[in-house]
């Protein structure tokens, strides 16, 4: 397959990934992946039963992402005593957000793992969720820094999602700008309704 | 009397525009991160003279190698980051490097740096050579 025809192709797979993730009524398709807490989830299926707030990033992003890990936090500091909310990250780079770099992510941020996944896994794994989201990641350059190494970043979609107790997306918004008061009590809202 | 009064106040505004810099950097700061971890930097430059200045490369002693980085958002909705060779500071122009905009890319900190820490950055400009900013840093 070529180049342009893969990328029409993914480009297919989110547009069917939004169609479904965001109608209201289908719960997006769920893949393994491996959390910070060192079980394997269906994910998201396995997280049925709460109100659980998706986001996506990747550790060598120091911009958009630390924005939306920062906005998260603060969501957390609001909402993160209701013990039926969990807070979902998954890498936009599982190549090389790792366990190990996630935990390591986890500790630097002040991430409070526990009811908090950060979640990897094998690269097809990573992506079908992504599409099951309609999050796009793609590498985006590639640069060779002065000591050799070589280094890449990824443009990605930035977007949270919030998932009801039946695994529905309920609300898809910007991470990085998000308004945490507003969306705070978005999320008390849900997990008061159900 | 009034040639004396006349001549403080021309006399103490050469002397006030002579301290202002040229190049003036303020309000830097940047995310904390641990040691070997990329993070953002970001700063005010102001342009006071009348002349267009080139900032043509970053340096710190915080981090392996620095870059200046421009955050993108593309057809698709989804955002990235592109590195910039050189960032033009227009005549009489003031540039405001921020989050999810311009920025300072600090890859691989040489060491930790937390809230309340400093770190070092230099910004070599066409016109004034090296121009030096102290970033407090934020969690």
């Amino acid at each position: 397959m070529s180049y342009s025809s893969r990328i029409r192709w993914k480009i297919f797979l989110v547009a069917i990934g939004l169609l479904f993730g965001c109608s209201g009524q289908q719960p997006p398709r769920s893949s393994p992946l491996q959390a910070t807490d060192g079980r394997t989830y269906n994910f998201p299926a396995d997280l049925r039963g709460k109100v659980v707030v998706v986001s996506f990033i990747y550790t060598h992003c120091p911009d958009i992402c630390r924005m939306t890990i920062g906005r998260m936090l603060e969501v957390w500091e609001k909402v993160g005593s209701d013990t039926g909310i969990v807070f979902a990250t998954v890498t936009l780079d599982p190549a090389r957000d790792t366990l190990g770099a996630l935990r390591y992510y986890a500790a630097v941020w002040g991430i409070p793992l526990g009811r908090w996944l950060l979640l990897t896994g094998t690269i097809a794994d990573v992506e079908r969720v992504h599409e099951a989201f309609g999050v796009v990641a793609r590498k985006s350059y590639t640069e060779r820094l002065p000591s050799g190494e070589e280094v890449y970043f990824v443009d990605h979609t930035d977007a949270v999602f919030l998932l009801d107790r039946q695994g529905v997306i309920r609300d898809r918004r910007e991470g990085s700008s998000l308004d945490v008061a507003a969306y705070a009590e978005r999320v008390q809202q849900l997990a008061k309704s159900e | 009397m009034r040639f004396l009064v006349a001549l403080w106040l021309g006399t103490a505004s050469l002397l006030w525009a002579q301290a202002q810099p040229a190049i003036e950097l303020r309000n830097g700061w940047m995310y904390s991160a641990d040691s070997g971890m990329v993070t953002g930097a970001f700063l005010v430059i102001q342009n006071r003279t009348n002349q267009p200045d080139t900032i043509v490369a970053v340096q710190s002693d915080c981090a392996e190698h620095t870059e200046i980085h421009t955050t993108v958002r593309n057809s698709d909705g989804t955002m990235g980051m592109r590195p910039l060779r050189e960032l033009v500071v227009p005549a009489q122009k003031t540039i405001v490097l921020k989050p999810r905009s311009l920025h300072v890319m600090l890859y691989h900190l040489r060491r930790a740096l937390g809230a309340g820490d400093r770190c070092r950055l230099v910004l070599k400009s066409k016109r004034y050579g090296d121009l030096p900013i102290e970033l407090d840093v934020r969690r």
